[in-house]
C-alpha cells in the first residue's frame, strides 16, 4: 500500500461534534460565572449593610433582618455554584481539549488506514491498534459526555431555584422603596437598598437567563444529533 | 517520510527518519530515531503535533507499534514531542523518559500521562531495551540548549542522538542524509548554534563527555548527521564556536 498521508477527510463523528458543542457552552458558562461572582459579592455587601442597619433599627428590624438573610444566602448560593460552574469547565476543557484531538487523529488515521491494502501483517497489526485507540477515544468522549449532560441538568435546576430567590429579593426591593416614602428617617439608605437590590437583581435574572439559554441551546443540539 | 537504517546486527536496530516530504512548510524539519532491540523499541524525540500521522505511518512499516517501549524527550521543546498524547493514547503503558525539571511543563501536552514520565536525574543514566538488555547512557547536555537537557548515547551502535547539538536549518537542495561537505555544512548550523546555546562553559562540557565515547554517527534533532571522521571535525568546530549571545542581546 503507498505509504502517504492521504489528504482525505474521515467521516464526522457526532459525539466529537456534541463535545465541542459543550465545550463552548461552558466556555459561555464560565464567563457568565465570573459576572455571577461579581453579582454575589454585591448581594453580600447588602446582607451586611442590612444587618448592621438592623441591630440600629426598630420599626424595619424584622424586614431588614429578612434582607440580610435573603441577600446573604443567595450571595453564597451564587458563589458557590459559579466556583462549580469554573471548576467543571476547567476539567471538561481539560478532559475534551486533548481527547477531541487524539479521538480526531486517531479517526482520520483509522478511516483512511482501513480503506487501503495493507501490505505487511506488521501494518495489518498496526491499523488494528489505532482502531482499538480511537475506539477507546470515542468510549471516553461519550462517558464524558454523559458526565457533562447531567452536570448541565444539575446547573439548569440550581439555576431555576436562584430565578425563585432572586423574584423574592426583587420583593424585597420593592418594599423597601415603598418604606423609604414613608420612613423619612432611613429614606436615603432604603432607597440605596431598594436601588442596588434593584439593579442587582435584574442582572442576575438577566444572566441566570442567558445561561438557562445556553444549556437549553446545548440540549436541543444533543437532542437533534441523538 | 525517508528511513534509514543506521546501524544493524541483526538484534539491534538504529532507523533514522528524516526530511518529511508532505510536511507543512512552516513546520521546523526534524528528525526521529527509533531504536530497535529485538522485540523492543525506544522513540527518541517523537516529535510534534503535525508530523505525528507521518511518523506514525513510517514507524509501522517497520515495526509493530506495540513494540514500542518507551520514549525519550531530549528536552521540552514542541517539536520534541508534543504529539506526547497521541502516542500515549497509542501506547498508555509506554515509560517516557524526560529530563526531571520539565515533568510540570511537559504535563501541559497531556496530563493524563504524567504517570509514564520517569524523571531523569541531572548526571542522566542508563536504560536497557529488549530482551537481551542492550544498554543505552543518557548524557547530560543540560544548557545545550534547554536548561534541562540529555543526548543518548548507544554504545551497540556507536550512535550518540545529540538532540539540537550539530542541528542544521538546510536548504532545499541539501537534503541528504549525512553532512557531505562539512566546510559547506557549518553555513547551515553555525547562526542556529551562535543564538542557541546559551554557554561556553555548558557547551565545552558537554564536548569533554562525548569526547570520552567511541562514536560513528553523531544524530542531531534537525538536519544531516555527522558520520566518521565528521564527528570529529563537528567536536573540534564546535570547541572553537563562542556561543553565549545572550550578554549582547541583552543590551538591545
Amino acid at each position: 500500500m503507498a505509504l502517504k498521508p492521504s489528504t482525505r477527510t474521515s467521516a464526522t463523528v457526532p459525539s466529537f461534534q456534541d463535545l465541542l458543542r459543550y465545550y463552548h457552552t461552558f466556555i459561555g458558562l464560565g464567563q457568565a460565572a465570573h459576572q455571577l461572582r461579581e453579582h454575589a459579592l454585591g448581594m453580600d455587601i447588602i446582607a451586611l449593610n442590612a444587618g448592621i442597619t438592623a441591630s440600629n433599627s426598630t420599626e424595619n428590624r424584622q424586614a431588614l433582618l429578612v434582607l440580610g438573610r435573603e441577600a446573604g444566602t443567595i450571595a453564597k448560593r451564587v458563589g458557590i455554584f459559579a466556583e462549580k460552574v469554573l471548576a467543571s469547565t476547567q476539567q471538561l476543557i481539560q478532559v475534551s481539549l486533548t481527547g477531541i484531538m487524539r479521538a480526531q487523529v486517531h479517526g482520520h488515521l483509522r478511516a483512511d488506514w482501513m480503506n487501503e491494502e495493507p501490505e505487511s501483517e506488521i501494518v495489518r497489526s498496526n491499523v488494528a491498534l489505532i482502531s482499538d485507540a480511537y475506539l477507546a477515544s470515542e468510549a471516553r468522549v461519550a462517558d464524558t459526555l454523559t458526565r457533562v449532560a447531567a452536570v448541565l441538568d444539575a446547573m439548569n435546576d440550581e439555576l431555576a431555584d436562584f430565578e425563585k430567590q432572586n423574584r423574592r429579593i426583587r420583593m424585597i426591593s420593592v418594599y423597601f422603596r415603598t418604606e423609604a416614602s414613608r420612613d423619612h428617617a432611613n429614606e436615603t439608605f432604603f432607597n440605596a437598598i431598594a436601588e442596588q437590590l434593584g439593579q442587582l437583581g435584574s442582572d442576575l435574572g438577566t444572566r441566570l437567563l442567558e445561561m438557562q439559554e445556553q444549556i437549553r441551546v446545548s440540549a436541543q443540539r444533543q437532542g437533534a444529533i441523538a | 517520510m525517508n528511513t534509514q537504517i543506521l546501524f544493524d546486527d541483526g538484534h539491534h536496530r538504529w532507523l533514522a527518519m528524516v526530511r518529511d516530504p508532505d510536511r507543512p512548510e512552516s513546520v521546523i524539519d526534524t528528525n526521529e530515531y527509533l531504536i530497535v532491540s529485538e522485540d523492543e523499541a525506544l522513540l527518541l524525540d517523537p516529535g510534534g503535533t503535525e508530523i505525528f500521522p507521518a511518523v506514525l505511518r513510517e514507524i509501522s512499516r517497520h515495526i509493530r507499534i506495540e513494540q514500542i517501549r518507551a520514549f525519550f524527550a531530549s528536552h521540552q521543546d514542541p517539536d520534541i514531542f508534543s504529539s506526547l498524547p497521541l502516542w500515549l493514547g497509542l501506547r498508555p503503558d509506554a515509560k517516557i523518559y524526560i529530563p526531571w525539571m520539565w515533568r510540570g511543563f511537559l504535563a501541559h501536552y497531556g496530563y493524563d500521562y504524567v504517570s509514564n514520565f520517569v524523571d531523569v536525574p541531572d548526571e542522566g543514566g542508563t536504560l536497557r531495551i529488549g530482551t537481551r538488555g542492550r544498554e543505552v547512557q543518557i548524557v547530560p547536555a543540560h544548557f545545550c540548549h534547554s536548561p534541562g537537557n540529555f543526548s543518548l548515547y548507544d554504545p551497540s551502535a556507536k550512535i550518540l542522538f545529540s538532540g539540537d547539538i550539530g542541528a542544521a536549518l538546510l536548504p532545499e537542495d541539501k537534503q541528504g542524509l549525512f553532512v557531505k561537505d562539512f566546510d559547506q555544512h557549518v553555513t547551515y548550523m553555525r547562526g542556529f548554534h551562535v543564538r542557541w546555546m546559551p554557554s561556553n562553559d555548558a557547551k565545552n562540557a558537554w564536548i569533554r563527555r562525548v569526547r570520552k565515547l567511541d562514536i560513528d554517527f553523531l544524530c542531531p534533532q534537525h538536519g544531516a548527521i555527522f558520520k566518521g571522521a565528521d564527528v570529529g571535525r563537528f567536536l573540534d568546530w564546535f570547541e572553537q564556536l563562542e556561543v553565549g549571545q545572550h550578554k549582547a542581546l541583552a543590551q538591545n
